[in-house]
């Protein structure tokens, strides 16, 4: 036996040393970073049942750790692992239910939902194919309809007119009502410094193409400024189509300050709304309490929802299209107020989540959920750390995105 | 079986000196590592605290506390490890060459004794993977030694305590090293196997057609590349990602089997027909 010291002494050590560290692990994983927790202020537990806090932990002198913070869950993620790789926290979770219920449609499909459109009998898929790496602009409309019921695919690829005109084409969202598919795009021009937003109709029975509207340009200079128009996200809940698209058009002018140095002011906030029934434009500007930040701004049927931060903390504006008026707001006063606490929104299903991007000992971040029909605060809670004691006193926590799981 | 392992305790004994030479210059370099960097650490903010009088929060928001992290980042501790791994990579090809071109052409007697010779090719194997488990071992032992060691030298209040396996998380390249989960140890020392096979199987091309067998070589080595990067390779080509991450993770475990199988086969056939002493 003692002749074999040398491969007895190495696995000894090895299975000894390398299974003790995987064992211990194993245990201890909960440990070693905080668990946080939601508790409830106001408001049904249930609403924050599916709700999904994304973010970092940045331990005393620690690099940030990803963290996903659930009611009942906390799951830390980890850069470096290979198995995160193959089941990544971040993909929406929208993504992740059409993945489980339609796995072959959804095969070879980018995790990204915005060429995705949803109702109870369609599936509805609309991107825009870059091309090959030899002709960059050989943009293909690329659509495919899932009929649920039938489990029948149709599929067809279109070019996109004028395609060599274009840097690149996003698809901004799809929408599908009676046969007729509709794609709004935005897109950049080739050597201009000019960028557009399109609405693509498609007749998905005969597979053509309906009609090519330039909506707005994104990006334009003038003599005196320039402006810039951003596209505010539209939400169907009822799986009904929207009937419009709206903008938020924000005007500059060049002024010269004192040291002699030209600088852009802000001048203007205007509404920019488009009717895809008749195919109407109609400017306005927006009231004054409303700051216009399109990132946090929702459109549903005809109300367009701004979520922003106010003296209170923050607050819900419901914004009527057709009658150019403020329908309701509805101040979240609970939500703390500091120099880097902005407000991270999501809507889901006809509610708004919000919360506060950051936490740390002092402030726990804010929670808060609204109908938006009725602008009733449905919940109200903080994000906690359990045995603060445990944690260091320096940590900070900064979500980056809410998430509602389906 | 008690063939083989004899076969391997040998091999073992062959490199056994410079392993733990390689082993002794790690836990000397690391441990003196950890009461360099402590001394200097506390001496810096003994200076920095009691003599230019800064207030100690300003000293540590600058400098930060000191962990086992500041340890890692220095020489002392890296350095053998880089040491260590390019020891046993050489190891690898001279596990093979020293047999042909050490005192009395060893593989002669080698391949004359009276077991499938492809057991050779796996005590080999082996013998490199054990070494490297036990270095594994090695460094998963010091680590808890090295944090006491720091504790001692560190006040409380001038440190952070870290656990091994917060430490691991914390320190990028050792992760690599040592991941975080079990699954991905046996994954990520599976491929290093499978990518000493494919070496062992270039190098007995090389000694079985010498010249002209260092192209065979290559050519199995880019071949194996080639067929264990399929996936991957035709989905960034075609600029289709047709499969889900877990298919292909699934395919190239797979893959990686089929490689090995490969290589391990044509070793068998090289050592059994073609190899020349």
């Amino acid at each position: 036996m003692m002749r074999y010291w040398k491969i007895i002494s190495i696995t000894i050590i090895s299975i000894f040393a390398i299974g003790a560290f995987y064992i211990q692990s194993a245990l201890a994983e909960k440990n070693s970073f905080p668990d946080y927790t939601i508790t409830t202020k106001s408001g049904d537990e249930e609403a924050v049942k599916r709700l999904m806090l994304q973010g970092t932990y940045y331990g005393e002198g620690e690099q940030g750790q990803g963290v996903t913070i659930q009611k009942n869950e906390v799951a830390y993620s980890n850069n470096n692992s290979l198995l995160e790789l193959i089941n990544p926290n971040y993909i929406d979770p929208k993504i992740k239910r059409l993945q489980k219920e339609y796995r072959s449609f959804m095969r070879g499909k980018e995790n990204n939902i915005a060429p995705f459109y949803e109702n109870e009998k369609l599936l509805v898929y609309a991107d825009v194919d870059l091309g090959s790496m030899i002709n960059d602009s050989d943009f293909t409309f690329d659509i495919e309809v899932l009929e649920k019921e039938s489990d029948e695919t149709e599929a067809f690829e279109l070019d996109v007119p004028e395609k060599n005109k274009y840097a690149y084409i996003y698809v901004e969202a799809v929408q599908m009502a009676e046969g007729e598919l509709k794609v709004i795009t935005r897109q950049s021009v080739k050597r201009l410094n000019q960028n557009e937003f399109h609405v693509y109709r498609f007749d998905v029975s005969t597979q053509k193409l309906i009609s090519d509207d330039l909506i707005a340009s994104y990006q334009e200079e003038n003599d005196i400024g320039w402006s810039y128009t951003d596209l505010i996200s539209s939400s169907n809940t009822s799986g009904e189509e929207n009937k419009y698209i709206a903008f938020v058009k924000t005007i500059l002018e060049d002024v010269q300050g004192e040291d002699g140095e030209v600088y852009s002011e802000e001048v203007a906030k205007e509404l920019v709304t488009y009717n895809l029934e008749s195919k109407q434009m109609k400017s306005t500007e927006l009231p004054d309490e409303i700051n216009g930040e399109s990132h946090n701004a929702v459109l549903i049927g005809t109300m367009i929802y701004f979520g922003q931060e106010s003296e209170a903390g923050g607050e819900l504006i419901a914004y009527n299209i057709e009658s150019e008026e403020i329908d309701s707001s509805q101040t979240i006063d609970q939500l703390l107020k500091g120099e880097n606490n902005g407000l991270l929104m999501k809507v889901h299903e006809g509610k708004m989540y919000v919360a506060n991007y950051f936490s740390d000992r002092k402030t726990p971040g804010g929670i808060a959920i609204i109908e938006l029909d009725t602008g009733e605060k449905l919940y109200e809670g903080f994000v906690n750390v359990e045995n603060p004691k445990t944690v260091p006193p320096g940590y900070e926590l900064i979500l980056n995105e809410i998430m509602v799981q389906e | 079986m008690n063939r083989f392992l004899k076969l391997v305790n040998f091999e073992l004994g062959r490199f056994m000196k410079i392993y733990l030479a390689l082993i002794g210059i790690t836990i000397i370099s690391q441990i003196a590592g950890v009461i360099i960097k402590s001394n200097s650490y506390v001496e810096r903010a003994n200076e920095a605290i009691y003599e230019d009088l800064i207030p100690k929060e300003d000293f540590f928001a600058t400098e930060g506390l000191m962990s086992m992290l500041h340890v890692l980042r220095s020489v002392w501790f890296m350095g053998p490890i880089a040491l260590c791994i390019a020891a046993l990579i050489f190891y690898v090809f001279f596990i093979w060459y020293r047999d042909w071109f050490g005192k009395n052409t060893f593989i002669y007697r080698l391949l004359m004794l009276p077991t499938a010779r492809i057991q050779i090719f796996l005590s080999k194997a082996v013998s490199i993977l054990l070494m490297v488990f036990g270095l594994v071992a090695i460094q998963l032992i010091l680590l808890p030694i090295e944090s006491v060691i720091l504790k001692w030298i560190v006040p409380l209040d001038y440190r952070i305590d870290m656990t091994v396996g917060e430490i691991i998380q914390n320190f990028r390249e050792l992760q690599m090293l040592i991941p975080s989960t079990f699954i991905e140890f046996v994954l990520y020392y599976g491929a290093g196997m499978m990518a000493v096979f494919i070496i062992f199987t270039a190098i007995l091309f090389e000694r079985s057609f010498r010249l002209k067998g260092i192209l065979f070589g290559a050519i199995f080595v880019g071949l194996a590349v080639l067929v264990f990067f399929s996936p991957i390779l035709i989905m960034e080509i075609m600029q289709t990602y047709y499969l889900y991450p877990i298919e292909i993770f699934i395919l190239e475990i797979i893959l990686g089997l089929v490689v090995i199988g490969a290589s391990i086969w044509t070793s068998h056939f090289l050592l059994k027909k073609k190899i020349t002493v």
